[in-house]
């Protein structure tokens, strides 16, 4: 009687950890913000199209993706930046563009 | 023997619960845009004008101010094209006039400090976006560009002035 309470403890012991495990790899990165900034700013860099200097860094987390910008600093200029999309499982810059 | 069982199990599920949820707790959120003011109000003036967005684009001045910012882009020319644009004032009129900024690079243009006339104010602003090409907003080598002000175009903006832009598909307002 009592080894299959245990066995049974076990059991429900098992179920909460594969189901916490589960859920908890939803909600985990596997690209962290901060590689995430690595990645863009090398892209901007090798695209060539506009040069970083004066710029902030942005960095909004989407559902897939983390989505970095670089808006000028100064207040008084207009003007636009680089966006650039990182996929947040495998790193891959999947979009790129600019705004004036 | 049975409780100490319990307990253990009790214990690894409440251990691997912390472990497995904490990155989703202690995930950085996402990092809000760096407050970036306007031009200082007191280079603004009052902002008492009477017109709407769309009487100060369609006023033949602006217009023709704007016109000739886009024939200045260059944007014809994959190499030379480059932003333009300035100040827009009413005097004490009414009138409305422009007052241009240097010259710009591919992709932005600094606001020199307004000068508006005696009695006069800023009541909006221009430049030229002579990057995006129809259909597609792909320029010659390829490169994407978003049609449309910038969050940098809109945020440098003052608050309750008309912001302009012209690019190949015509002039929009902010």
């Amino acid at each position: 009687m009592q080894k299959r309470r245990y066995k049974v403890w076990l059991l429900v012991g098992t179920a909460v950890i594969t189901l916490m495990l589960t859920f908890a790899g939803c909600g985990s990165t596997g690209i962290s913000r901060e590689q995430a900034i690595t990645i863009a700013t090398q892209e901007v860099v090798d695209d060539g199209v506009m040069s970083l200097d004066g710029r902030d860094t942005v960095v909004v987390e989407e559902a897939t993706y983390w989505h970095i910008s670089f808006p000028y600093s100064s207040p008084l200029l207009r003007g636009g930046e680089p966006h650039v999309w990182v996929d947040k499982t495998t790193g891959n810059v999947t979009n790129i563009y600019y705004t004036e | 023997m049975k409780a100490s069982w319990k307990s253990c199990i009790a214990l690894l599920c409440v251990l691997i619960a912390c472990i497995a949820w904490s990155p989703a707790v202690l995930a950085v959120p996402a990092v809000a845009q760096t407050a970036i003011g306007p031009i200082v109000a007191a280079e603004i003036g009052p902002l008492g004008t009477n017109k709407t967005a769309e009487q100060i684009a369609n006023d033949p001045t602006v217009k023709a101010a704007i016109g000739a910012a886009w024939n200045d882009s260059n944007a014809d020319n994959a190499t030379t094209r480059h932003e333009e644009g300035g100040w827009i004032y009413e005097d004490a009129d009414g009138n409305l006039t422009v007052g241009r900024w240097p010259a710009g690079n591919r992709s932005g243009i600094n606001a020199t400090p307004p000068m508006p006339p005696v009695g006069g104010q800023v009541v909006g602003e221009f430049h030229t976006h002579p990057n995006w090409h129809p259909p597609d907003g792909k320029d010659e080598a390829g490169t994407e560009w978003k049609q449309g002000p910038s969050d940098k175009d809109k945020n440098a903006k003052t608050p309750g002035t008309t912001g302009i832009v012209k690019d190949r598909s015509g002039t929009t307002s902010y």
